[in-house]
């Protein structure tokens, strides 16, 4: 039984990251041989990310001999990511899946429904903690500093360590599934919960420089902090850098004998969670009168309403937009520092403005709202399709969201960047209109995509809107619409247009992009997404 | 209203609809029965433009759906087996998008709102999340977002599934109105004494195949519509 529900979830993980095939069609080896490629790239920029962190303190505390400090760091990190990467999906694939009560119908027992469930965000957990650990082992390779003993217990506690992170987020899970059964607006207890983590991580962002060093003057006392706060962290800690066995162990009982409690607990409490009534308050209703709207800017309010209302489509999707602004804070917080880098390569330090530009545009490439906007429909798809709407009007609805939503970030970003000052007039109005045109191409590029590559099945709106193939797919080629012409301007043209000419091209390549998707999705796209329902 | 001229869908080797040819004129209620995956569904959504098919031609008031979709969209309504609706809005909410889609005027909307959501007794909820409400209160919202803005042709598929007795009895006399005034209404049922007592034409079908249809006297003959399609099962088995 649970071997089978085992194959259910995997099922489920696997095709929400692939694309959605009609009965019958076979997985070709290309589609199968682009998924890969996509997440060997995404991965790839992870891993590169957490080794160059690791590298630079891989240096020093190798060098003091604080060789545990540097695995405890490691493995704290990993447990942080593991932790705020599965709780909002431990919520909603543990205790709020569409087939929570299918499932509790038959004959099986609770106990293997929560458990297939844990297996499968356990591997996402794993997926998290490898992000870490192997860059951590990889640099200290790269230092001259690992030993036998660090791999080994490295490559177990590797597997171990996301038992204990998932533990913690079923706790706090089903706390979450609790407190938002009461609470009608769930989204927005979503969304503060996580934008004060978010800030907190952006104040460490600001602040890394300072933290690093603060880390590396004051070994002792972080050495002592994750001793107590990072206990479990600190005994694999321990054992990957003296190599003994007796804290591995205690390591072994911190990670397990947590999970061990929660299963023991969601054993008896499971159902009552999962089935849980709604204790707010009924709205009364007063009759009153109804505001008249045309049926794009009908369409236009359904999916903004749609995007409101879900907290994990505004996080995995809008998160970009946060990311949007660090760029041009970072300009006017930093400015003598940016700008003395800056005036150590001309061309840059002329058109700095532009550059923080172009940073906003690859910002807004993690945007990816558009690109699961057709798949969220799901079931619901048929509302739409039998109203007197062209198809066409509704899938250029969801781009129009797209832009509404990102525009004012886009905005108050170019503002700040042009506050910093030192833009001619050119440069001032690309500032704006590149990152604009930039945010209408890509969302329009989301919908294209995620029409081509849609996932209506969807068990929870995090397989739609988190993992789906579109949502990969769009995030490389938005990425490929900044990179590439820089690419080709610093190899080729550099010494032919300036920047503000390279991004003049930009903005007519993003302008004429978008008339051309939008005229895909009035015609042929439209026709794709009349047939959703073949 | 509503011509489906050899209509043929097919799923693979397994056919859905085959050359289904039927008529629903204005004023008819038109009941459509069969076994389970007969190929009911299908023909409705092909109906409705929401299934493509293989072979035929569907005209609603004179428009192919093929190729006039919006303009028979305009006059039709769909009521499907499991009113999956946006449950992201509240139902008053809900109705007025439907009614924005279709370009119901304000005051037409208000007063038909109110009024069919007073007789189905959802008024009171009206301001909830769809969220909230049952599968029932769900159908009954379908119901009154499918009546609001006075379509021609409405098509249901197993309307009655999910609703109180009383909201079931209302819906019948509904669609009888909504027929008497002029329109005309085809949908799916397994419930034959419903189908008998309230449809004036029926057609059943077989794995894809139209196997009787007509009048319900012609149909039915001197025997029940159970006993009618019992037989007609057992004909074509």
């Amino acid at each position: 039984m649970l071997k089978s529900l085992i194959a259910l979830r995997l099922q489920a993980l696997i095709a929400s990251l692939n694309r959605q095939r009609k009965p019958g069609q076979p997985q070709t080896a290309r589609r199968a041989l682009v998924m890969g490629l996509l997440f060997v790239y995404v991965g790839g920029v992870y891993l590169w990310l957490f080794y160059q962190m690791f590298a630079s303190l891989a240096e020093a505390l190798f060098a003091q001999g604080q060789d545990a400090l540097y695995y405890g760091i490691a493995a704290a990190l990993a447990l942080i990511l593991g932790f705020a990467g599965s709780v909002f999906a431990t919520e909603s694939q543990l205790y709020e899946a569409n087939d929570n009560e299918l499932l509790l119908s038959m004959p099986i027992r609770p106990r293997l429904i929560f458990v297939s469930s844990m297996i499968s965000l356990y591997l996402t957990n794993l997926v998290f903690t490898a992000l870490v650990m192997l860059p951590a082992l990889a640099a200290a390779y790269t230092a001259g500093s690992l030993k036998t003993t660090a791999v080994c217990y490295g490559l177990v506690g590797l597997f171990i360590l996301p038992i204990g992170s998932l533990a913690i987020s079923c706790v706090l899970g089903a706390l979450l599934a609790l407190i938002s059964s009461h609470v009608r607006n769930k989204a927005a207890l979503s969304l503060g919960i996580t934008l004060v983590l978010l800030g907190a991580y952006f104040v460490l962002i600001f602040n890394s420089e300072n933290v690093l060093n603060w880390i590396l003057t004051h070994t002792e006392q972080v050495a002592s902090f994750i001793n107590t706060a990072g206990w479990r962290a600190h005994q694999l800690a321990l054992s990957m850098a003296g190599g003994s066995a007796g804290p591995f162990m205690l390591f072994l009982i911190s990670a397990l004998a947590p999970m061990a409690v929660v299963v023991f607990i969601l054993d008896r409490s499971f159902i009552g969670i999962v089935t849980r009534h709604k204790g707010t308050k009924k709205i009364q209703y007063r009759k009153g009168e109804m505001r008249v709207s045309s049926p794009r800017t009908a369409l236009l309010v359904k999916e903004l309403r749609h995007f409101g209302s879900s907290a994990t489509w505004m996080l995995n999707g809008g998160l970009g937009l946060i990311f949007a602004l660090v760029g041009p804070v970072m300009l006017l917080r930093r400015a003598e520092f940016i700008q003395n880098f800056a005036g150590a390569v001309p061309v840059i330090g002329e058109h700095l403005n532009l550059c923080v530009s172009m940073y906003i545009c690859v910002a807004l490439s993690m945007v990816t709202i558009s690109a699961a906007s057709v798949s969220i429909e799901g079931k619901n798809w048929w509302q739409t399709a039998v109203m007197p709407v062209h198809a066409g009007d509704a899938l250029l609805a969801k781009g129009m969201m797209h832009v509404a939503v990102g525009l004012p970030f886009v905005l108050v970003g170019a503002v700040l960047t042009l506050c910093a000052g030192g833009a001619g007039l050119a440069d001032g109005i690309l500032v704006f209109v590149m990152p604009v045109s930039y945010l209408c191409a890509t969302a329009l590029l989301g919908v294209c995509f995620n029409l081509r590559f849609p996932n209506m099945t969807w068990l929870s709106e995090a397989q739609a809107v988190k993992t789906g193939f579109s949502v990969a797919l769009y995030m490389a080629a938005a990425l490929g619409l900044v990179v590439v012409p820089l690419l080709i301007w610093g190899l080729l043209l550099g010494n032919v247009i300036n920047l503000t000419g390279l991004a003049l091209c930009m903005t007519v390549l993003y302008v004429i992009l978008s008339a051309l998707l939008a005229h895909y999705l009035s015609g042929r796209g439209a026709k794709v997404y009349s047939r959703l329902g073949d | 209203m509503l011509d489906i001229r050899h209509l043929t869908k097919r799923y693979g080797e397994k056919t859905a609809g085959n050359d289904l040819t039927l008529h629903i004129s204005p004023g008819a209620v038109y009941g459509f029965i069969g076994h389970n995956g007969a190929g009911k569904t299908t023909t409705l959504k092909a109906c409705m433009g929401i299934l493509s098919f293989d072979a035929g031609e569907i005209a609603v008031d004179g428009h192919s759906i093929k190729d006039d979709p919006i303009a028979c969209k305009k006059v039709m309504a769909y009521i499907p087996d499991n009113p999956d609706l946006y449950t992201f809005m509240s139902g008053i909410k809900y109705l007025n998008f439907v009614c924005d889609m279709y370009g119901v005027g304000k005051n037409d909307r208000e007063k038909r709102i109110a009024q069919y959501a007073d007789m189905f007794e959802l008024t009171g909820d009206l301001a909830q999340p769809v969220s909230a409400y049952s599968h029932g209160m769900r159908q009954k919202l379908a119901i009154i977002a499918a009546l609001a803005h006075n379509p021609k042709l409405i098509i249901m598929d197993e309307p009655f599934v999910g609703l109180d007795p009383k909201a079931s009895h209302l819906l019948k006399q509904t669609m009888r109105q909504v027929c008497d005034e002029g329109g005309a209404i085809f949908f799916s049922t397994h419930v034959l004494e419903v189908a008998e007592k309230l449809c004036d034409k029926v057609a059943v079908i077989k794995n894809g195949n139209l196997i009787a249809n007509g009048t319900m006297e012609e149909v039915r003959g001197d025997t029940s519509l159970e006993d009618a399609f019992l037989e007609l099962e057992e004909e074509h088995a």
